[in-house]
């Protein structure tokens, strides 16, 4: 080791003795005036060198002066050595001799110095006798010297020992301090115990060795009761429930051990989460946190849970079962819900001892706590309604209770009214926040509550509104399922299957009411399905096995049930009446038409032959010069006027009929060509009146248009019979209304018109305005016409208001 | 061999007296042949008559005047004979049918004596005397 760590290593030395600038001790002091005396020189000094400086821990002879540095020090020199260093006369040493503390005070002459060397060999400092005199020392006196010496260095290591134990148990109690600070500072009740076993070896109580702040506040016990008593003697309960057992196994196995567990005798009332954890030989230490609000928030939503709105349609027993547990959990006397509306406090549900309190009952609100609640719309807690500052409140009116909770109740986001609590004690306001939390739970409840019922008796009212209304439409309506079950039906439904009950078919497969029918009705609903697209106008047979049997029309409408399923809607109308009616009229109207159409042509040969005979016997009386007396040849005449008419009306029969008989073909034309031919087909009649037309524009449509030639000839020869002046104008032209989705084609003159008590009949068979003499026709060409255009979906008809002349109106749907 | 220019083929009794009143109001010599069906009509030709002409009615029982003209008009032998069609119905399919058939004309039944009249002395001007009808040689 080097110089510099030499001394590094002594500096280090020296400081771990914690010597330096400590005050003066007796025993170091004894020992120099000791050594004072027992060698005659005025100065003795135990001098310990520091880095630039020598200190003095004790000082015999330099009143006053503590310190000096060190390079003038003859200590310096002496810890150079492991010996004894005796100066005899510092100004014969070349050393010493320009030394200050030689040349100047004290004038030291004589120094001799005994270095104090520890264990490890470190010259701590000297013990060191100065004199103002030069002197010698015996061989006798140097070992003295250095006697001295070391009973100064086992001084100084003594010393160093004693305050190395001295700082051990400070920092010893500093360390106890802060443990049993953080015990303290913990919310966890901390409990140390100790087995105390028996002669078996067996664990029959413990030792309860330490507790913390919690623990006593819990137990509502002091340090002394605790602290080396017998927990069991302390806490019996313990036992009963299982929890002296789990101790005794976290300090048999070691395995910590976690439980939670009610906790309501020995003075304790709560709930808690306990930790144990094997400590020390034989021991343990158990914290438990309180958990009793956590515990008391989980029963009441638990209680909560298992209230519904639903279990019965009456809300105030709903209402009163959660005011019961409100009162349990609160542990108050009365509880309120109310509906506030204005000033009006309305006690929807009562429970509590109140006389005179029921629900139904209005209060005025300014009279109740509720007010508070009621203004600010927040949930209040009163733990002392008597405190000044509630008192002083201007919003909480003065009443006979001592606390209050209380909290607004919300539908559908509106204030709705109140729940609270009143008891006639103050609370204890340990738990009042987490009070407030539940009681909020408990009011949003009831306020969903309010929403499920009012929504339930919404839904309930639409259900029945629209059973009422499906049970009295006349159509049978089947809600079935994807595989031919049916899920509901109406009443007509139902009782079309000769039942009463719809009750009766839901769930029921088809097969069961329609047997036959079942697998016919089950292939059309997969068509459905399948499509996704509704059939309408299902004609088909129903044969019920109870029930009338008959024929219906059923649309059938692929719907998704609740589930997502796929189901069938089929609405179906009874047609039995209808179809056997149509069947009769189609029979009857066929055979008339036969017989009309077959009649009406057999008819016109023998008409047309006798008209001609009785021609055929005038002509045959006139070559023989006969003449007929007048009454007879007038007679003739009729007969011949009679044959005429007639052959002329079988003839626009067999015309009329004709067209029943023969398809007509049609194909999609511009109509402006139609009117041009039927002009072109007038153009006879058109001339003998002088009359003119003025076409417009016209549209398109699927006609026969050998027809509507036929019907628009008709319409303008019409005009020219019926034209009676000179200068006739037909105008015919087109026009779309859209209301009843007609196009029409007009045909307008500026004729005669057509007389009120004429216009519907002018379009029966042979009706005519004017004198059959007067005018040429059977009458029955608009009767034709009338059917023509009823033979292209339209219509042929008469406009009634156009009052200057007539103006029919040729309609086709569009 | 007759010297026959009309066969005239009618089922109807009434509607016979009536053409032949008003062809001998109009030629009092001219020589008709009345038959009352198609069969009987060929049976007519097959035993020699060979008329100038041939007036049908269509519709009748048997064959009628549309298998007439088919048999007629497919035969080397008559299918020359002008042969009228003298009918009551106006229905335009009838008049087409008949000229496929390979009608000579159409006419309508008049409604009245004087119509037959004038229908007969057409027949008469035109057919047999305007026309220059061909030769006609029997079996």
């Amino acid at each position: 080791m080097d110089q510099l760590n030499t001394e590094l290593a002594r500096l280090e030395a020296l400081r771990e003795i914690g010597i330096l600038d400590t005050p003066p001790e007796k025993e170091y002091d004894n020992l120099t005036q000791l050594a004072s005396e027992l060698f005659d020189v005025p100065i003795v000094l135990v001098s310990l060198i520091d880095v630039n400086r020598q200190w003095f821990k004790s000082n015999v002879g330099l009143d006053g002066v503590e310190e000096t540095p060190r390079d003038v020090a003859f200590c310096h020199y002496a810890i150079q050595q492991n010996q004894v260093m005796v100066v005899e006369d510092a100004l014969e040493d070349p050393r010493f001799s320009e030394n200050p503390l030689v040349t100047g005070e004290p004038n030291i002459r004589f120094y001799a110095g005994a270095p104090l060397l520890t264990r490890h060999g470190f010259a701590l400092g000297t013990l060191c006798l100065i004199d103002r005199v030069p002197r010698k020392l015996t061989e006798k006196d140097v070992k003295l010297l250095s006697g001295l010496a070391n009973a100064v260095r086992d001084l100084l290591e003594k010393n160093s020992l004693a305050r190395e134990v001295m700082d051990l148990a400070d920092s010893v109690k500093k360390e106890i301090e802060i443990s049993q600070s953080i015990l303290n500072a913990s919310e966890a009740a901390i409990l140390r115990l100790e087995a105390i076993r028996n002669e078996q070896g067996k664990i029959i109580d413990f030792e309860m060795l330490a507790v913390n702040a919690a623990f006593l506040k819990v137990t509502q016990k002091t340090v002394d009761e605790i602290v080396g008593n017998s927990f069991l003697d302390h806490f019996p309960h313990v036992v009963e429930t299982g929890i002296f057992e789990r101790h005794i196994q976290v300090v048999e196995t070691g395995e910590t051990d976690v439980y939670e567990f009610g906790y309501q005798a020995d003075g304790v009332d709560g709930w808690f989460r306990q930790y144990g954890e094997k400590c020390g030989e034989d021991g343990l230490t158990v914290s438990s946190t309180v958990i009793t609000d956590r515990k008391k928030f989980e029963l009441t939503v638990k209680a909560l849970k298992e209230i519904s709105p639903l279990a019965s349609s009456d809300l105030s027993k709903y209402l009163e079962e959660l005011l019961e547990l409100g009162l349990k959990t609160f542990g108050a006397a009365n509880g309120f819900v109310s509906n506030i509306q204005g000033q009006n406090y309305l006690i929807k549900a009562f429970v509590g001892e109140l006389e005179g309190v029921r629900a139904g009952i209005v209060l005025d609100l300014k009279d109740t706590v509720c007010n508070i609640v009621a203004k600010e719309r927040t949930s209040h807690v009163f733990d002392n309604l008597l405190a000044d500052d509630v008192v002083a409140h201007p919003a909480v009116p003065k009443c006979d209770f001592k606390s209050y909770l209380g909290a607004p109740i919300f539908v559908y986001g509106n204030f709705y009214g109140s729940i609270s609590f009143v008891r006639d004690t103050v609370r204890a306001n340990n738990s009042s926040n987490i009070d407030l939390e539940i009681l909020e739970i408990i009011a949003s409840s009831i306020g969903h509550a309010i929403e499920v019922q009012d929504a339930l008796q919404n839904y309930t009212r639409l259900n029945e509104e629209l059973r009422l209304v499906l049970d009295n439409v006349p159509a049978r309506i089947w809600y079935k399922d994807d595989q031919n079950k049916i899920l509901r039906a109406n009443k007509a439904a139902v009782e079309s299957a000769g039942l009463t009950d719809p009750k009766e078919v839901e769930g029921v497969p088809t097969e069961e009411l329609f047997p036959d029918m079942a697998e016919k009705y089950y292939q059309d609903d997969q068509v459905v399905l399948e499509s996704g697209k509704p059939r309408r106008n299902i004609i088909e047979s129903y044969a019920p096995s109870k029930g009338v049997e008959g024929w219906i029309s059923t649309d059938k409408i692929p719907m998704v049930g609740e589930d997502g399923k796929k189901t069938i809607l089929a609405v179906a109308n009874d047609i039995t009446a209808l179809k056997t009616k149509e069947e009769q009229l189609s029979r009857l109207n066929e055979s008339l038409s036969d017989f009309a159409f077959v009649a009406s042509h057999d008819l016109q040969a023998p008409l047309r032959q006798s008209a001609m005979f009785a021609e055929l016997l005038v002509d045959e009386l006139n070559e023989h010069d006969m003449e007929l007396p007048e009454t007879a040849a007038e007679y003739l005449s009729e007969i011949e006027d009679g044959l005429r008419k007639m052959r002329t009306m079988v003839r626009s029969l067999y015309d009329l009929f004709k067209l029943d008989s023969q398809k007509i073909t049609k194909k999609d034309i511009y109509l402006g060509e139609v009117v041009e031919q039927a002009e072109k087909q007038s153009s006879q009649e058109l001339q003998a009146v002088n009359g003119v037309i003025e076409k417009e524009k016209f549209f398109n449509y699927p006609v026969n248009s050998a027809l509507m030639v036929q019907v628009l000839q008709n319409l303008i020869v019409n005009a020219c019979k019926y034209s009676e002046s000179d200068n006739l104008c037909i105008r015919i032209y087109s026009e779309t209304d859209v209301p009843r989705r007609q196009k029409k084609i007009i045909v307008e003159d500026n004729g005669v018109g057509v007389p009120a008590e004429f216009q519907k009949k002018i379009f029966e068979p042979f009706k005519r305005l004017h004198h059959s003499n007067d005018v040429e026709g059977a009458g029955i060409g608009l009767a034709l016409c009338k059917k023509i255009l009823a033979m292209h979906d339209g219509d042929l008809y008469l406009d009634s208001d156009h009052v200057d002349g007539a103006r029919f109106v040729m309609a086709f749907s569009y | 061999m007759t010297n026959t220019a009309i066969l005239l083929v009618e089922d109807d009794v009434k509607d016979q007296k009536f053409i032949l009143k008003a062809l001998n109001k109009a030629d009092e010599e001219l020589d008709i042949e009345v038959v009352k069906d198609a069969e009987c009509a060929l049976n007519a030709l097959k035993n020699g008559t060979l008329p100038k002409i041939i007036i049908t009615d269509l519709n009748m029982p048997g064959m009628g005047g549309r298998g007439l003209l088919d048999v007629l008009k497919s035969d080397d032998r008559y299918k020359s004979i002008p042969t009228i069609v003298l009918s009551t119905s106006e229905n335009e399919s009838d008049i087409d049918d008949s000229y496929s058939r390979h009608a000579n004309a159409y006419m309508v039944k008049p409604d009245s004596i004087a119509g037959y009249q004038r229908v007969a002395s057409l027949l008469q001007d035109f057919w047999l005397k305007e026309v220059k009808l061909p030769r006609l040689v029997a079996e």
